[in-house]
């Protein structure tokens, strides 16, 4: 009765996942995240259940619950796998950054380009955003994964800029809070046109970080 | 049966609430309110209850209910209440900018000091927007507010750089979200600076609208 309580305190600190090495149980993962993100995209995260995840992966819910102990830690996965990670192309243009004869800023914003063609064509991603205000342990790991994005690049920031007389990591992260804001804007605003919204986004940037 | 169901799984669609003409009734609501603010502070909104506010508001729990049919309305009109405050302040901003004849993009941004101090002061601010994080339906409502400002950005850029008539909409959308994500940000999140964090967003909304 109280693992139960604990359940409902923070789904993501309940114990017992373990990671698959084989290529099987990977199988059954990745068919447990597709089956999610199907979900996620036809209702939305409140009726989501262990059971519909596992009927629309077509597998036995005991199985389902043999890698993730309930659905908060199902979306913790996908989150992850979405955007937890750095695109090598982003490591790229952070080295051309102190390397190429343009502004910085121009390859920086040139980046931008590329993060949003990856986020707009992944699988799930909008509905995955919808998700992290449902949620509260979503959104403490969404928090998480923007101060993970903004120090990495705090340390750009101070090398390319040491004589930046303001704060440098509150500019990184004002950098990175400003860049999902319209992103989530471009995937969830049904009214304008991305590529719109995202010429704002660059300009926004731009003149920010030009005009220090 | 239908709508049953439905006021279920959206509780801010339960009916039965009267509001208050007499001043005996206005003062009950207001001690609901009160109450309410204490309880989000300390507890956060999942713990909220009912019985909770009875009590420490000092009333009888039949007495909340004859105002309200459930906690999330509680919440709600708690919201209307903030931002009917911060609307009515806001024009007043609106109203001075489009007086004055000092650089707008200056001014305006400016502003955001005001709205920041006042966000700040408002009592029970910070834990009720937390609350509108967690739960679906009162991210709705959040939802709405927020429409409600930006549609009022538009008409305030429409009035204040009539050159800028194609994509104000956009230019509006994406000033609103960027702003409410930073200002939200420092009153939710403890271990940031607000003050360099709003002197950071100043900079960003000045050097946008100029870029414009």
């Amino acid at each position: 009765m109280t693992g139960k309580q604990k359940n409902i305190v923070d789904p993501l600190a309940v114990p017992g996942r373990r990671l698959p090495q084989q290529q099987r149980s990977k199988e059954t993962v990745r068919s447990i995240l597709e089956a999610t993100i199907d979900l996620l995209e036809e209702g939305g995260f409140v009726g989501l259940t262990m059971q519909k995840i596992a009927d629309k992966a077509g597998i036995n819910v005991a199985a389902a619950y043999s890698y993730f102990p309930n659905k908060h830690q199902v979306l913790a996965e996908l989150y992850e796998r979405q955007f937890g990670v750095i695109y090598e192309s982003q490591i790229e243009y952070y080295q051309k950054m102190s390397q190429d004869p343009r502004h910085w800023v121009d390859i920086f914003v040139e980046s931008l380009g590329d993060l949003a063609k990856n986020r707009m064509n992944q699988r799930g991603s909008a509905a995955l955003r919808k998700a992290l205000h449902a949620s509260p342990t979503l959104w403490d790991l969404n928090q998480k994964t923007i101060q993970a994005a903004s120090r990495q690049f705090v340390p750009i920031l101070e090398r390319l800029e040491p004589d930046y007389k303001g704060d440098q990591s509150i500019r990184g992260r004002i950098v990175v809070e400003t860049i999902t804001t319209v992103f989530d804007l471009m995937q969830t605003d049904e009214d304008e046109d991305p590529e719109v919204l995202f010429n704002e986004l660059v300009k926004m940037i731009d003149s920010y970080l030009k005009n220090p | 049966m239908a709508s049953n169901q439905e006021r279920q799984t959206n509780p801010m669609l339960v009916p039965g609430r009267r509001l208050p003409k007499q001043r005996r009734s206005k003062e009950t609501v207001r001690l609901i309110m009160e109450a309410t603010i204490d309880l989000i502070e300390v507890e956060g909104f999942a713990s909220l209850t009912m019985q909770k506010i009875a009590e420490t508001a000092g009333i009888n729990v039949a007495a909340v209910y004859s105002y309200f049919p459930n906690k999330h309305q509680v919440v709600s009109e708690l919201n209307n209440r903030l931002v009917q405050e911060r609307y009515v302040i806001r024009n007043q901003d609106y109203e001075g900018i489009l007086q004055k004849d000092a650089d707008w993009a200056d001014a305006y941004a400016e502003s955001l000091r005001g709205l920041a101090r006042m966000l700040d002061e408002q009592r029970g601010n910070a834990a009720l927007t937390r609350a509108m994080y967690a739960s679906p339906p009162l991210w709705e409502l959040h939802r709405k507010n927020h429409e409600r400002v930006e549609q009022r950005m538009m008409d305030f850029l429409d009035k204040v750089d009539p050159g800028y008539a194609k994509g104000n909409k956009v230019r509006a959308k994406v000033l609103a979200s960027v702003i409410s994500t930073v200002l939200e940000l420092s009153q939710t999140e403890k271990d940031v600076d607000a003050g360099k964090m709003l002197d950071e967003l100043v900079k960003l909304v000045r050097n946008y609208l100029k870029s414009c």
